[in-house]
């Protein structure tokens, strides 16, 4: 039915199962990858963009509700009773009757982890930078940049250290639950709170900046701890609990980091 | 030519004045002589070109109307087609030339032919009128988006906004044309993305991408041209640079619904938008 070679890709990866939504999601998607524009010229030559343009597809897939429902959880996680990602059973391409588990897009599955909202929440941290520097008058484009990447590339370290934390005091099989664009996008969320807790400080003052920075760390501490936890859940519990801890501080901490970066 | 010359020349019996060229009546073979001795004599204005012969060099004039093209050889009410043509000639190339409303299909021009050349506008596929179309449609949030216009995607206008934008910001001192075309480029590239790794349908090519995105900037720039008359860094700014960006985000946002045909998702489309102008507003205000 897919016939042509995204299609394949695509269906290779979700397959045609699973609730209503995530099939008229993946038919959509796979059928329409087909006439992608992405096929014309880029991948005949750079090889492995199929499969990257595919994936990030996957982490894209959003839709307006499911935005609402992951900032309610970022802003409220205590409220939350289940962390766990959901699961379809699908067929396997090519093994009539033989069945494999894929995990649902991020349009089903508001546990499921995306890159919609760090990206924006990024972006929207660098220029809330920005509009701080500019009323305290030291604004120049250059900025920007610069504060775009110090924030890019800590990010991207402080991912690289959590995905080694977890390969290397876990099992390789514990990194399947949990791979290193899962880890991206749960690294991005705190940008949520960062530029959350920036609009407070820059209406409020000095206090509340700093309150709201400990709020909005204890809580992406919590809710990627909850996260983590969904997602690793197979594994020996007391591995596991360790690990976790470790990651998580460090998540928790590079919050602070960042703010004091950023300010000065 | 020789053979011309030699001809009993008809000239004393012929109502128009042709000096000495008869094809009406003749046979048609002289329609190759005709033509080319009709190249030499374009010059003299009189008549332009034997019919049957594609001449480039006066191809400009020839409005190919549907009876030059008939048979020649027979009926004496051809003797009006002569005394047309230079009419036609002029009118022709006047009107033709003269950028009435859409973009006319471009006809052969002859390169070298000074007189008869389209409008430089013309022959760049500029079309002034959809450029005006689409900044009225800025201008006006509540018009209805025409989609010929954004299909268009033509890149002349956005460019033209761009220079206006750092034009603006020049009378304030600020010389920051780079920083414009920088995250100009890196925000079209990166809603480019965005968009398409969020559409389910088709998706949206880079060239309309920015298209919309140049367009949208006009709010910004009269954003900018604000800033150099008001202060905007204290109250007023708070409330005139978050409307601007606004106007600026619903525009772009109804372009590429239009564009990707997706409704539901208009909030999410909205946001990138928002933050690309409030990059630009950041630099109108500060």
């Amino acid at each position: 039915m897919l016939g042509a070679p995204w299609g394949s890709t695509l269906g290779a990866a979700f397959g045609s199962g699973g609730s209503s939504d995530t099939q008229a999601f993946l038919a959509h998607t796979a059928a329409n990858l087909a006439k992608d524009q992405m096929g014309s010229m880029m991948v005949r030559w750079v090889p492995g963009l199929k499969a990257l343009w595919s994936t990030s597809k996957f982490y894209f897939a959003v839709d307006s509700k499911y935005v609402a429902r992951k900032l309610a959880i970022l802003a409220m996680p205590w409220t939350r009773k289940d962390w766990r990602r959901g699961w379809d059973t699908v067929p396997v391409e090519g093994h009539p009757g033989a069945t494999e588990a894929r995990e649902r897009p991020p349009v089903a599955d508001a546990n499921a982890p995306d890159l919609y909202i760090p990206a924006m929440a990024f972006v929207t941290f660098v220029l809330a930078i920005g509009l701080v520097k500019g009323v305290a008058m030291k604004f120049t484009p250059e900025v920007l940049s610069s504060v775009a990447t110090t924030c890019l590339t800590v990010w991207i370290a402080e991912t690289l250290l959590m995905y080694g934390a977890v390969y290397f005091t876990l099992s390789s099989t514990a990194v399947r639950g949990v791979g290193f664009v899962d880890l991206l996008a749960l690294g991005g969320y705190k940008f949520v709170g960062l530029v959350v807790a920036l609009l407070a400080g820059l209406a409020g003052g000095n206090i509340v900046f700093f309150a709201a920075l400990a709020y909005v760390s204890a809580s992406i501490t919590f809710a990627n701890w909850r996260w983590l936890s969904a997602a690793l859940s197979e594994l020996p519990i007391a591995m596991q609990g360790r690990t976790k801890a470790v990651v998580l501080a460090a998540a928790g901490v590079q919050v602070f980091v960042m703010l004091i970066l950023a300010q000065h | 030519m020789a053979a011309f010359a030699a001809r009993p020349g008809p000239a004393e019996s012929d109502p128009l004045g042709d000096s000495g060229l008869h094809w009406f009546g003749d046979d048609a073979d002289e329609g190759g002589m005709g033509g080319a001795s009709a190249h030499s004599r374009a010059g003299a204005g009189t008549v332009t070109q034997h019919p049957h012969v594609f001449d480039p060099a006066t191809a400009s004039e020839w409005e190919a109307s549907p009876a030059d093209s008939g048979d020649v050889s027979g009926s004496m009410g051809d003797w009006a087609q002569p005394s047309r043509h230079p009419s036609h000639a002029d009118g022709g190339g006047g009107g033709h030339g003269g950028g009435h409303g859409g973009p006319a299909p471009m006809d052969w021009y002859d390169p070298d032919d000074m007189e008869n050349e389209p409008p430089l506008l013309q022959e760049l596929g500029i079309d002034m009128s959809h450029i005006k179309q689409k900044l009225v449609a800025i201008v006006d949030p509540r018009s209805r988006v025409n989609m010929e216009a954004v299909q268009d995607g033509d890149l002349f206008g956005p460019i033209l906004i761009c220079l206006a934008l750092g034009t603006t910001l020049l009378l304030r001192g600020q010389v920051h044309f780079g920083s414009i075309y920088g995250f100009g480029l890196v925000g079209c590239l990166g809603m480019y993305l965005v968009l398409n790794l969020m559409s389910t349908g088709r998706g949206i090519d880079a060239a309309s991408v920015f298209s919309v995105f140049g367009y949208g900037l006009l709010p910004i720039t009269v954003l900018a041209a604000l800033s150099v008359v008001l202060p905007l860094s204290g109250a007023l700014g708070v409330v005139v640079a978050p409307v601007c960006v606004a106007w600026s985000a619903w525009c772009a946002t109804r372009f590429y619904e239009a564009a990707l045909a997706m409704p539901e998702q208009r909030a999410l489309i909205a946001y990138p938008t928002v933050l690309l102008y409030a990059v630009f507003a950041l630099l109108a205000v500060f």
